[in-house]
């Protein structure tokens, strides 16, 4: 409504102040759920070794002489080396048999036997937990990596044996770089001293 | 036309008439033979989906890794050390224990026999002996209690993840026969016999299973055997089992029917 001078109805101007109000407010909370989808707020990241004593505790049940022989984030890995979901892979030498557990929460979120053999050596009772781990990795040649080429970490796993080229006894956390236009980076990092032991692109 | 039918009807009776004639022979073997019939079936694995991909990397370059490890060869060698080991102070603390229960026992007995001798109260002098004897024996079951809580800390500290299935109830007619538990590919199965069913019967309660078990959601699929049970779809029930705790679950049977099996059964949930 409007008056005979052209200027808008003192009532009609609140109305649409508080429409705009809303819909400003309709739009953040819009924004706030995008970015924070519901029920992913709750769930805390830890680092790999955190995670550990639970994963151990869920083996033994499985079989009391399991081993630890693997490990790989489940959740994309944050600039702290922590990840929602870290898998952790088992072997138990008396069952030939390796079952892998996805912890998230502080809770064991799925247990699974892996479907082929991967004849992985024990991994040692002490390593550098994810965040060491990363850091290392990343000022190695992770952070040029990722700004030269627009890349991201993708992956991190510790394994015993199979990426040290001196040392086969060595365990090696193995941390993945991706991008859309260069071939896939691979740090290895020495899983009980940080430091890199190895680069390559492939 | 008329023709071609007679050439079928001829055609077909020949048949009829052939038939035992063939199948002569063959009759007669299944009826003498001993050999049982063996019928073998062949299906395609079930492949139990997973809603969050763990190890995709692995899982993913699997071929690689494993060429890397190709190339490893395991050492092992086994050392043992022969020195002395401590000896747990538990250990000396339990026969502590059993010292103080088995000296507090005499005492009991020493007391029980002097309260079997006195035939009359007939004094205060006696009277303040019972109350003594009342106050040690007081003191005693106090001493008792303590060295239990000692017993039940050292136990509840020593708990690893188990799991406990009991089963209280049956209907009262057309009862099952049994109890089929299954979680992924494992399948226990306890039968009930007519003594176990008749004290379930009258609310006792039984014991299917105890076990340690991973720390994690389980879904037990709880199936009954027996003549109108064994048809019934097996009954999801989902258990939480907590780290270190001792997980129970009692199934309440008793309103069950094989007519109504998602509304008979209850299910108890505590841990300790």
């Amino acid at each position: 409504m409007r008056t005979i001078d052209g200027n808008q109805h003192p009532r009609n101007r609140h109305r649409s102040t508080g429409i705009i109000l809303v819909a400003g407010l309709f739009f953040c909370l819009a924004a706030l759920l995008a970015a924070h989808p519901a029920g992913a707020g709750d769930r805390v990241p830890f680092s790999a070794y955190q995670g550990l004593d639970l994963a151990r505790d869920a083996a033994l049940i499985w079989a009391d002489d399991a081993e630890l022989v693997y490990l790989e984030n489940d959740e994309p890995v944050g600039p702290d080396g922590t990840a929602e979901r870290w898998g952790y892979l088992f072997f138990s030498p008396a069952a030939g048999e390796s079952r892998g557990y996805s912890l998230r929460d502080g809770k064991v979120l799925e247990a699974a036997d892996l479907e082929f053999d991967l004849n992985a050596p024990p991994l040692p009772k002490q390593w550098l937990d994810s965040g060491e781990i990363l850091a290392a990795a990343e000022q190695a040649a992770g952070r040029e990596y990722c700004e030269t080429y627009r890349g991201h970490l993708s992956t991190m796993f510790l394994i015993r044996g199979a990426f040290h080229e001196k040392d086969a006894d060595r365990s090696t956390w193995a941390v993945i770089y991706t991008s859309e236009t260069e071939p896939t980076l691979l740090v290895v990092v020495d899983a009980l001293e940080g430091k890199v032991v190895r680069k390559w692109k492939g | 036309m008329n023709h071609l039918s007679r050439t079928w009807a001829v055609l077909c009776l020949a048949l009829l008439l052939g038939m035992p004639i063939l199948s002569g022979p063959a009759l007669a073997d299944t009826q003498t033979g001993d050999t049982p019939t063996v019928h073998t079936e062949v299906e395609r694995t079930k492949t139990k989906e997973s809603k969050h991909t763990s190890l995709r990397f692995l899982r993913e370059n699997r071929v690689f890794i494993r060429g890397q490890l190709d190339r490893l060869r395991l050492m092992t060698t086994f050392t043992r050390e022969g020195q002395a080991e401590m000896l747990d102070d538990r250990l000396l603390r339990l026969q502590e224990l059993a010292d103080a229960i088995a000296a507090a026992r005499d005492t009991v007995a020493v007391e029980t026999a002097v309260t079997a001798r006195r035939e009359l109260l007939d004094s205060v002098t006696r009277l303040t002996e019972l109350d003594n004897q009342l106050v040690l024996m007081e003191t005693l079951s106090a001493e008792q209690k303590i060295r239990l809580r000692i017993l039940e800390e050292d136990f509840l500290g020593q708990q690893e993840t188990a799991l406990v299935i009991l089963v209280r109830g049956l209907p009262e007619n057309n009862s099952p026969q049994g109890i089929v538990l299954t979680e992924n590919n494992e399948v226990l199965t306890v039968p009930l016999t007519p003594g176990q069913q008749a004290s379930l019967r009258q609310g006792g309660v039984a014991q299917i299973f105890h076990r340690f078990v991973e720390p994690r959601d389980h879904i037990y699929q709880v199936g009954f055997t027996g003549e109108a049970w064994a048809a019934m779809p097996a009954i999801e029930v989902p258990v939480t089992a907590a780290r270190d705790r001792i997980t129970f679950v009692e199934l309440d049977l008793s309103l069950l029917a094989p007519e109504t099996p998602t509304t008979g059964l209850m299910a108890k949930v505590w841990q300790r």
